[in-house]
């Protein structure tokens, strides 16, 4: 795995979970296998943060939050759900109160199944988001749209910074 | 009045050896008994559909008509109630995880189709009932996942619709007199 | 006349993991008034009997809370047992006492460091996690999985540990007794600790009995109650004392959860070394019917599971009630709350050990 040369920090929110892969992902945090390493920092501030994990379904009520926690943070971003129930609602989904999973209110970037998520996992799969997210910043150097996938860049392209090595970097680790 | 109780902890965290595993860079060594993904023999699946009946989050589809049994790894809970409950034995727990992508893996796997040989093995046979023996007491009726056998006490009949059977034995297992046989 | 405002308090913020709601009403630095507002993590998971079966019914109850999730598994359990009358192998209910007790184990050390993550000290948090990673493994290498176990099932456990791994469980827990009294002398001793704790969230023993408040919460205010002493398991022939304090604020919360993880260790060692070798589970025929209630002691205090079935004999349940032990002390949390400081609100709410999914259900 290839180090990444911007450290990404992560904002994590538990929408609906059993509170299993929180603690793993807390898991990750601690010293057994510390993606300190990495530069990775859980902040609680939306505004500082690049990558969204979110764990557990999406009900009636939380549905506003996690919007809300999505649309604060700025581009480019990307979300990474943790946990079957992230993924597809699991075993919640013929519960009344349960809408699905994550990809029901906001566009999902990375899909990590487990029922708890191993910190393994965890792990190989911010690693996948990372790869992702050094595309969409890719895309927005060159003027383009991240959240999209024409080619085309528009008339007047913003002045960009030399700064891509670091995109073969991360894409190696794919 | 004790100040920096913790310093033992922080001298000895400077000199033991440190206790991060280095994960993606020294892989990981599994416990036996692991939960990981489940895996399939498919010469040995007969279609049966146990699995998917006993899945609690439905997240296997068998298809008889297609040949096919398909997992959704972004449903699976690693609880092994398939397992468990699969009469030919032909599913077992793996200790890896299903790898983390960016889209929903769907793993299908084609199951082969069984060659019909006269007097063949035990997937392609007919279920039998030995009438001499048969108490009519219907138990492998209520316990038939596919609602193929019929039994009247009264009138001491026992049919079955081939057609429905899907020979997963469980018949044969719940029966106390032991007169039914998949031959 | 001083202005109060009303500041916002979760469901999303750095402190806790836990998306609870409360809108804190400030008069210069001072709570005046909290008021709670929950339902973010409410999945309607009792309405599920209807469509699972009561033998799968166990995977779903056993998902209301990552961490509590064994005692989970083991109440529902127990309560379709006892409605259908089901008498269970003698090596089962030891296995299932010892599996219960580290779950409280490991639910402590979790405590002890998001209670010190709570004020700051980031170090004696990485360093309890490390230490309860060895728990881990030792559940990892029974069961199969870290966090969820899935290992009760009507009539008994699924898998079975054997003699010789139970002696090397004995020994990792000597190890873990260690390095956990390293790490408790600071949380009981260390001054810029209990100036963080002492006084804070004071709640006396008339309090707490009219609030009802259950599990350490009450034992730290000198009420005498632990289900251990009454329900089911093997805790009679094991010999058990509930750890009691009597000082009433965080700092005595502290202790009795302390006192309980040293108080486990023993009683798992006890159980290691009478456990009897029979089977571990006993065939189940036939459909649910009858009605049973029992309670159990988890980690976080008293919780009560009901089981009913229909009149006749069916594969469904018609009823599940759980009712959990976080449930009850959230009225003792809002009224540590009022007359506190705002720096002093995370020890608060952290100090009931809050399990919103568990509320929730």
């Amino acid at each position: 795995m290839s180090y990444v040369a911007k450290s990404p920090w992560i904002i994590h929110y538990d929408g609906s979970s059993c509170n299993g892969c929180d603690i793993e992902v807390l898991a990750c945090l601690t010293p057994m296998y510390d993606v300190e390493r990495f530069g990775i920092i859980n902040t609680g501030n939306p505004k500082h943060a690049d990558v969204f994990m979110i764990t557990g379904a999406v009900n009636e009520r939380n549905k506003a939050v996690i919007k809300q926690i999505y649309d604060q943070m700025p581009e480019p971003k990307v979300v990474v759900a943790i946990g079957i129930c992230a993924c597809s609602g699991g075993i919640w989904e013929e519960c009344y109160n349960v809408l699905g999973g994550i990809d029901k209110v906001i566009p999902v970037d990375c899909y990590i199944p487990g029922c708890a998520a191993r910190p393994e996992a965890i792990i190989d799969g911010v690693v996948a988001g990372l790869g992702v997210l050094a595309g969409k910043r890719e895309r927005m150097e060159k003027g383009l749209d991240p959240e999209g996938t024409d080619e085309a860049a528009p008339e007047a392209a913003v002045g960009a910074p030399a700064g891509t090595e670091t995109a073969e970097a991360e894409k190696e680790a794919e | 009045m004790s100040v920096f109780k913790i310093g033992k902890v922080v001298m000895g965290s400077l000199f033991k050896k440190p206790a991060t595993l280095m994960y993606p860079v020294v892989p990981r060594e599994w416990q036996e008994r692991t939960r990981g993904h489940i895996d399939i023999n498919e010469p040995d699946c007969i279609l049966c559909g146990m699995c998917m009946r006993k899945c609690p989050t439905n997240a296997i589809t068998v298809d008889r008509d297609a040949h096919t049994w398909v997992i959704q790894r972004m449903k699976c809970i690693q609880c092994g109630c398939c397992t468990d409950n699969c009469p030919k034995k032909c599913l077992t727990m793996a200790q890896t995880y299903t790898a983390p992508s960016v889209t929903k893996v769907i793993d299908t796997f084609e199951i082969p189709q069984k060659e019909k040989a006269a007097g063949g093995g035990a997937a392609d046979g007919k279920l039998q009932n030995n009438q001499d023996e048969c108490i009519y007491c219907g138990i492998c009726a209520k316990n038939c996942p596919q609602e193929a056998i019929e039994v009247n006490r009264d009138e001491k009949s026992w049919k079955l619709d081939e057609d429905k059977c899907v020979k997963c034995g469980l018949c044969t297992e719940k029966c106390p007199k032991k007169c039914l046989e998949i031959k | 006349m001083s202005k109060r405002t009303i500041i916002p308090f979760g469901p999303q913020h750095p402190v806790l993991p836990e998306p609870v709601h409360l809108d804190l009403v400030i008069e210069d630095e001072k709570v005046v008034e909290a008021i709670p507002s929950i339902g973010f993590i409410h999945r309607g998971l009792e309405k599920l009997v209807e469509k699972k079966e009561y033998t799968e019914m166990v995977y779903v109850i056993e998902r209301i809370c990552g961490i509590c999730s064994f005692g989970h598994g083991w109440g529902c359990v127990s309560a379709i047992e006892g409605a259908m009358d089901i008498e269970v192998p003698a090596r089962a209910d030891y296995l299932r006492t010892i599996w219960h007790e580290l779950s409280r184990v490991h639910s402590h050390l979790l405590w002890l460091g998001l209670l010190a993550d709570g004020f700051g000290f980031e170090s004696l948090f990485n360093h309890t996690w490390r230490v309860r990673e060895a728990v881990l493994d030792i559940f990892e290498e029974t069961t199969g999985g870290r966090v969820i176990f899935s290992v009760c099932k009507v009539g008994g456990v699924r898998k079975d540990i054997d003699n010789a791994t139970l002696k090397g469980i004995s020994e990792k827990l000597d190890e873990i007794r260690k390095e956990t009294a390293e790490l408790t002398d600071v949380f009981i001793e260390d001054t810029s600790v209990k100036n963080r704790l002492c006084g804070v969230g004071y709640l006396s023993k008339e309090d707490a009995t009219d609030l009802c408040t259950v599990g350490p919460m009450a034992r730290a205010s000198g009420i005498v109650q632990d289900i251990r002493l009454t329900g089911n398991g093997v805790y009679d022939d094991l010999g058990f004392e509930p750890c009691i304090e009597t000082a009433g604020d965080c700092w005595a919360r502290c202790k009795v959860r302390i006192d309980e993880i040293y108080a486990s260790i023993d009683l798992i060692q006890r159980a290691i070394e009478k456990i009897p070798d029979s089977e571990i589970a006993v065939p189940v025929k036939g459909n649910f019917h009858g009605e049973f209630a029992l309670r159990m002691e988890q980690p976080r205090g008293e919780a009560f599971y009901y089981a009913k079935g229909f009149d006749e004999p069916t594969k469904y349940m018609e009823r599940m009630r759980v009712r959990t032990p976080t449930n009850m002390n959230i009225p003792a949390m809002v009224k540590t709350l009022q007359g506190c400081d705002l720096a002093d609100v995370p020890m608060n709410i952290l100090t009931i050990d809050p399990c919103i999914s568990c509320t929730e259900r």
